[in-house]
This record gives structure tokens, C-alpha cells and sequence, in this order.
């Protein structure tokens, strides 16, 4: 009863938002768009400070008494620490070119989700305590104490940026606006401000292997139902390697597609191409029940918790003995591995760098890292003609291609998808320019924001996204929003069921899996999803 | 006939002052660019405003009459029912219209038939009511998918807890044995 509006203020028919400046202008913490906070338990686990049962809506949000201090402290680190963030704390000259950029801008009309105005709730604490400027001009030199007011905002707005990396193309000064989101959380969680749908991953991640806390023989199992799925469609019995020592290559994939549909399927995907590898060349790859995870949600609270869980992937493969690491359709697992694995980890000196065994192709990309993404790989093996494919039995589905905003922007992997989804569909057609490769828009729901709490936020953020969509469904009649990333296709499906419901989301190898004629299969009647095949709609069972 | 022959001459006047008056509910950064960038694709809360305004408009004037206007107030109710706004706020714009059209009536006549004015104004009031309908459909939308999201991890939890027994699907449901 508390939440619903006095006669009074129903009343308040004034639709223009306060004209006051942004300092000036308080923060309010809304439902649909503030995520619930962390479970104490999950904070334990793994060591972060202030674990405690609190909510964003309360009055106490339960901070240590020294909490000023500890922020101040923990920003002279890392600005000592990381040269980057020293540099993009200095250099903007508020030019506004990344203003416009952002998918949260755009879509929620809130001025401070420009990435500007984001950045700058942290700069002005900058100016406050660590320049002579902003000592003596105070606010009129953009300075500003840290108060609890200043805190609530960061937390709240933090909490609004997928880390996404949108608005760094357009900023002439190469400032990376998601590493100051970063910084941003990292203070955070130094007071145990996180929450849940980041938090308890990472618990889960360490101690299981995965986000979800499924135990090695609770993987296995999924696996094993997938593989009477697939027999049941096609015939053939696929049978995936565990954890085998000497094995080639290892394979890591997000366990999103191991446990939430349309995931699923293309997990089913990878299954079937690599029995059709080993079947044909003799591939010997193995999947680990402890290396879970090909996601990393420590990326999204403090380096030091990427550097923990990237940490376990290679332990993993040096673990097990294998010679390099392919890595599934993933998102941020790609950026954390491009970007930060080889200081964090690395160098993967253990490994060998990687290598096609069945076209002998050097993946130089990989060179350090030693794991190869598996568009890149089954790109390759299109290109050399290794595989058998049959493109009309994705003749039911008018593709566009959704670059995920990790492997295009902190990758470069652009083309190899599209060439992938080419080779498996008849039908393809990209959306407009200025909505895809570098300059893609969001999902609106990474970087740990796809809960259910949050909605409107994944809603309004996911507009410029849906709104492209939108676009090739009326103009080209598209109806398949293919993706390489497992939080795209967690969220992309309540995207889509909002914005534009007749268009439904599929991961890449899923089409490839459809594509692919396994020796010895039956005649197949339905795809991956058990719907009839182009031609097969009034066949009987 | 007066008022309608007024309201399309002026179709474009009272188009854009409408357009600059829903601009004007979002905060004045916000309000710059939604009016400024013309690409659609950049901005699409602009470029969705503007184009459903025009063709409410035009479903006043009734030049579009066998369109639903459901169909036409939707996808910008949709947008501003995910948005910072009261219900007042993200479905009430349409009330904007009243004041902009009087005005003009007045500066523009020397005598005002009210019965016309009157059925424009009861046609505004539909539109907004239809407006209402779309923000309540929408919002029903985005609670249930807040509840799918729950029931789905609550199911999902039971599962890898093994508590779910599925009835195969070529086998009857015992209880319609």
C-alpha cells in the first residue's frame, strides 16, 4: 500500500522533468530499472567485503562506518594502478560525441546514461579528491564531495551500462567508457554494493564451474539428454568426450547453452558437428564437467575476481594436457580472453598455438591465447570445403545476423559469422548500417543485467536493437534473429517478444547443426526444434 | 466544415507543436536530441513519436479510418510505457492536442462551432482511452515476463534438484487414466 500515490500527488499533471542541473538533480532509485542485491551468501563465498541482507529501496543501505574513506582509497589504487583509468579520468573534454551512443540513452531518455554524464559521476569525485582544480574551483571546476547521494547514483547508473563499449568508437580520445563502469563497480563492491544476478554466478562459477552451480554429473546429464534428442531427429547417436586427459582440444562454451532454451540447441549444434568431425577426420575434442563456463561474471565485478575465474578455464586445459582451447558462441568470455587474459593468466606457454587439424589453418588471432573461437573454426572448415551441407533445410528461415557487442568490439569478429550463416541459409539480410558490425547496438541486458527484476531497463535498452529488427522483419520479412552470444540468446527472446514477436532468436551452429548431413542419418522430417523441415509440414510423424 | 478545412491547412503546424510538446516530457538533453537527430535508426524514440503523431492525426481527420488506431498509438505507447513515466504521463500526451487546437480555433476564426470542436474533442478522448488500453496491455506484457523469468528459475531449480517428473509425450497423463 505504501508504493500507491496519495490523492495529491495523482493529481500532478505536469509532464516536463525538472530543468535543474544534473548535480542538482537527485537520483530516484526506480523499480524495473534497480536490480535486487546480492545474497550475502554469494559475497561470502567468495571473500567480497560487507556481506549483508540489504535492498537498493532501503533507507540504510548498511555501509561500513569508514566507507568514504575505503572509496577514496580504493580509487587512489586503481588510479595508480591502471594508467588507463588515471588517462580516461583526465583526458575528456565533455566533446559529447559518446552522449548519443548508448542503447540506455537512447532508449530510456535518461540524461545520465549518456556515458558523458556516467563517467562523469565518477570524474567529479576525481576532480574532489585528486586534483588541485577541483580542490579550489569546487563545482564550478565539475568537482563535487563523495556524499551518500553521489553513491546511490553510482550504484544506480553503474548498474544501467552493459559495459558494451558503443560509445568508446565514437569518442575521439579512445576513452573505453566501459573500463570506467568497471572501475565504477569495483568501488562498489569494496562496500559490498553488487547484485544478485552478478554476485551469485560468480559464487557458483567458483565453486562449481558454472553460473547456474550444476555439478559435473548434472552437465553430463543435460548432454546426455540432448544426445536422445538428437537421435531421435536424426538417427544418429553423437557421443561427446568428459574431461579426457590428452585429448586435442578442449572445448569451453557458456553453460547458457547447456541449460536455457534456444542455448540449447545450439549446444546441440556444437554436439553434432563434432561427432561429424570425429566421425570424418578423426577430431578428438573433449568437453570439461569442472570448466563449466565459457562466461565470466568476475568480469563484471573486479579484476581481480576475471583474473579467478579465466583462471580456472586454463587450469583446466593444462589439467587435462591439451594442446589449445576452442571456445563456444559466447559474448564477454571473448573480451575477457582477447583483452585481459594474456596479463591476467597469460601467457598459455602450456599450450600449443592452435592449429587446424583437419586444414592445418594457423589461427594467428589465437596465437597467445591459444583459444579460438568456433565461428572462426567452422569458418575455416566451410572455406575448405570439410563439410557436407544441405542450405534448404533452413529455407523456413529469413535470417539477420546480431553482432554481439564483446566478439565485434573487443574481437573484431565480423565477417566469420556472417560467412558462416551464409553457407547454411539461403535467406540472409543485414539490418542497417550503423546497427551492426563495430558499431552494433546492445542487447540492452549484458554485462549481468539480464534479470527479470529489471525489465524496463532490458526493454528500453534493447530498443535501437529491436527497432533494427523491426525494420528487416517489415521491409525483408526476416523472422530469425541469429546470434553468437549465450546472454543474447537468453535475452534477444523477451526482446523480441516485446518489440517485434513474430521474429525468434537462434544461435549460430544451431543452423549449422540443421545444415549438416551426418553420414548415416536418417531421412529428417524436423529441425533442431522438432518443427517441420521446408517441405515436410504435412508429413505425418 | 470549418474546423477540419482549418486543421488540415494547418496539418503541419499542429503536428510539429504536438511533437515539441511530447519532446518536451523528457529532460532538455533528452529533449535536444530526440528532436535533433533525424536518423531513425540512431533515434528511434524521435523518429517513432514523430511518425505515430502524423498518422494520429491523420486518423482525427479521418483520413485513415480503416486503420486500428491501437495499431497506430502502439509502438509509441509501447516506448513510453518502459520509460521514466506515471501512466499520466506516458498515455496523457494525447490530451496535448485539446489546448493546441483551441488555440489556433480561436486565433484563427472569428466564430467558433462548438460542435465540431465538441466531436474532435470526444475523438481525442477515445484516442486516449485506446492510448490507456495499449499502456495497460503493454505493462501486462512486461509483468508477465517478469513472472516467466521467476517461474522459469523456480523450475528450473526443481529440476536440477530432480523434483520434475515429465510425462513422456506418447504416454497418456496418468491422471486421465
Amino acid at each position: 500500500m505504501s508504493d500507491l500515490l496519495k490523492p495529491e500527488e495523482l493529481y500532478k499533471t505536469d509532464s516536463r522533468p525538472p530543468r535543474t542541473d544534473w548535480m542538482d538533480t537527485p537520483v530516484e532509485i526506480r523499480r524495473g530499472i534497480a536490480c535486487y542485491a546480492g545474497n550475502p551468501k554469494s559475497l561470502e563465498y567468495v571473500g567480497l567485503p560487507n556481506a549483508r541482507k540489504w535492498s537498493c529501496f532501503d533507507e540504510d543501505w548498511q555501509l561500513p562506518e569508514n566507507w568514504q574513506e575505503i572509496i577514496h582509497e580504493g580509487f587512489k589504487e586503481r588510479l595508480e594502478k591502471f594508467r588507463s583509468f588515471k588517462v580516461f579520468m583526465d583526458i575528456c573534454v565533455r566533446c559529447g560525441a559518446c552522449a548519443d551512443k548508448c542503447h540506455f540513452f537512447i532508449g530510456t531518455g535518461d540524461p545520465k546514461n549518456m556515458p558523458v554524464l556516467r563517467a562523469e559521476l565518477l570524474r567529479s569525485i576525481y576532480r574532489n579528491d585528486f586534483t588541485r582544480a577541483g580542490k579550489i574551483l569546487g563545482k564550478l571546476g565539475g568537482a563535487r564531495p563523495m556524499t551518500l547521494e553521489v553513491l546511490r547514483e553510482w550504484w544506480y547508473y553503474m548498474f544501467q551500462c552493459s559495459e558494451c563499449r558503443r560509445c568508446s568508437v565514437f569518442c575521439p580520445y579512445g576513452i573505453d567508457t566501459a573500463e570506467i563502469t568497471m572501475m565504477g563497480r569495483e568501488l562498489l563492491n569494496l562496500l559490498g554494493l553488487n547484485i544478485d544476478w552478478i554476485a551469485t554466478p560468480v559464487a557458483n562459477c567458483y565453486r562449481t564451474g558454472n553460473h547456474l552451480g550444476i555439478q559435473p554429473h548434472a552437465f553430463k546429464d543435460m548432454l546426455e539428454f540432448f544426445q536422445e534428442d538428437i537421435e531421435e531427429i536424426t538417427g544418429v547417436l553423437v557421443e561427446p568426450q568428459y574431461n579426457k586427459v590428452g585429448a586435442d582440444i578442449l572445448f569451453i562454451t557458456p553453460s547458457g547453452d547447456v541449460f536455457a532454451d534456444p542455448g540449447t540447441y545450439t549446444c546441440m549444434g556444437y554436439m553434432m558437428l563434432f561427432h561429424y568431425l570425429k566421425e570424418k577426420y578423426g577430431f578428438d575434442i573433449t568437453w570439461s564437467t569442472y570448466a563449466s563456463e565459457g562466461g565470466n561474471f568476475g568480469f563484471f565485478t573486479s579484476h581481480e575476481m576475471m583474473k579467478r575465474l579465466n583462471a580456472k578455464m586454463y587450469a583446466e586445459a593444462k589439467r587435462l594436457g591439451v594442446k589449445w582451447i576452442i571456445g563456444g558462441e559466447c559474448g564477454h568470455m571473448w573480451r575477457v580472453i582477447n583483452q585481459y587474459m594474456d596479463t591476467m593468466n597469460g601467457p598459455a606457454d602450456f599450450l600449443e598455438e592452435p592449429v587446424s587439424p583437419i586444414t592445418g589453418t594457423k589461427f594467428e588471432n589465437a596465437k597467445s591465447t591459444k583459444m579460438v573461437h568456433i565461428t572462426e573454426f567452422t569458418a575455416d572448415l566451410i572455406k575448405h570445403g570439410k563439410l557436407e551441407l544441405d542450405k534448404s533445410r533452413n529455407d523456413n528461415l529469413s535470417v539477420t545476423f546480431h553482432d554481439s557487442c564483446n566478439p565485434a568490439r573487443g574481437m573484431g569478429l565480423l565477417d566469420e559469422p556472417r560467412y558462416v550463416i551464409q553457407n547454411v541459409c539461403n535467406k540472409f539480410h543485414e539490418m542497417p548500417a550503423g546497427t551492426i558490425r563495430e558499431q552494433t547496438f546492445c542487447c540492452g541486458s549484458g554485462s549481468g543485467l539480464n534479470a527479470g527484476e529489471d525489465m524496463e531497463l532490458r526493454m528500453a535498452g534493447g530498443l535501437p536493437r529491436a527497432n533494427a529488427v523491426k525494420s528487416v522483419h517489415e521491409s525483408k520479412g526476416v523472422n530469425t534473429l541469429a546470434t553468437i552470444c549465450a546472454i543474447d540468446r537468453a535475452a534477444l527472446p523477451d526482446l523480441m517478444s516485446y518489440w517485434v514477436p513474430e521474429v525468434e532468436v537462434y544461435g549460430v551452429h544451431e543452423m549449422v547443426a540443421n545444415a549438416l548431413i551426418l553420414q548415416g542419418e536418417k531421412d529428417r522430417d524436423t529441425d533442431l526444434r522438432g518443427e517441420p523441415l521446408p517441405g515436410m509440414e504435412d508429413s505425418d510423424e | 466544415m470549418e474546423l477540419t478545412a482549418l486543421l488540415e491547412k494547418k496539418k503541419e503546424t499542429i503536428v510539429n507543436e504536438w511533437f515539441e510538446q511530447v519532446i518536451q516530457t523528457y529532460a532538455p538533453d533528452t529533449a535536444m536530441f530526440y528532436q535533433g537527430q533525424k536518423d531513425a535508426f540512431a533515434n528511434p524514440v524521435g523518429s517513432t513519436t514523430r511518425h505515430a503523431l502524423t498518422r494520429l492525426f491523420n486518423l482525427l481527420l479521418k483520413h485513415n479510418e480503416n486503420e486500428s488506431p491501437a495499431a497506430i498509438i502502439d509502438p509509441l505507447i509501447r516506448i513510453r510505457a518502459v520509460q521514466n513515466f506515471t501512466p499520466t504521463q506516458a498515455a496523457g500526451f494525447v490530451f496535448f492536442l485539446k489546448p493546441i487546437v483551441r488555440n489556433l480555433y480561436k486565433k484563427n476564426q472569428k466564430k467558433i462551432h462548438f460542435d465540431e470542436l465538441l466531436a474532435l474533442e470526444s475523438r481525442i478522448d477515445m484516442l486516449a482511452l485506446t492510448g490507456f488500453d495499449v499502456f495497460m496491455a503493454c505493462r501486462e506484457k512486461i509483468y508477465s515476463m517478469k513472472t516467466n523469468v521467476e517461474r522459469d528459475k523456480i523450475y528450473k531449480a526443481f529440476a536440477r534438484a530432480g523434483l520434475i517428473k515429465e510425462v513422456p509425450a506418447d504416454e497418456p497423463d496418468p491422471k486421465f487414466i
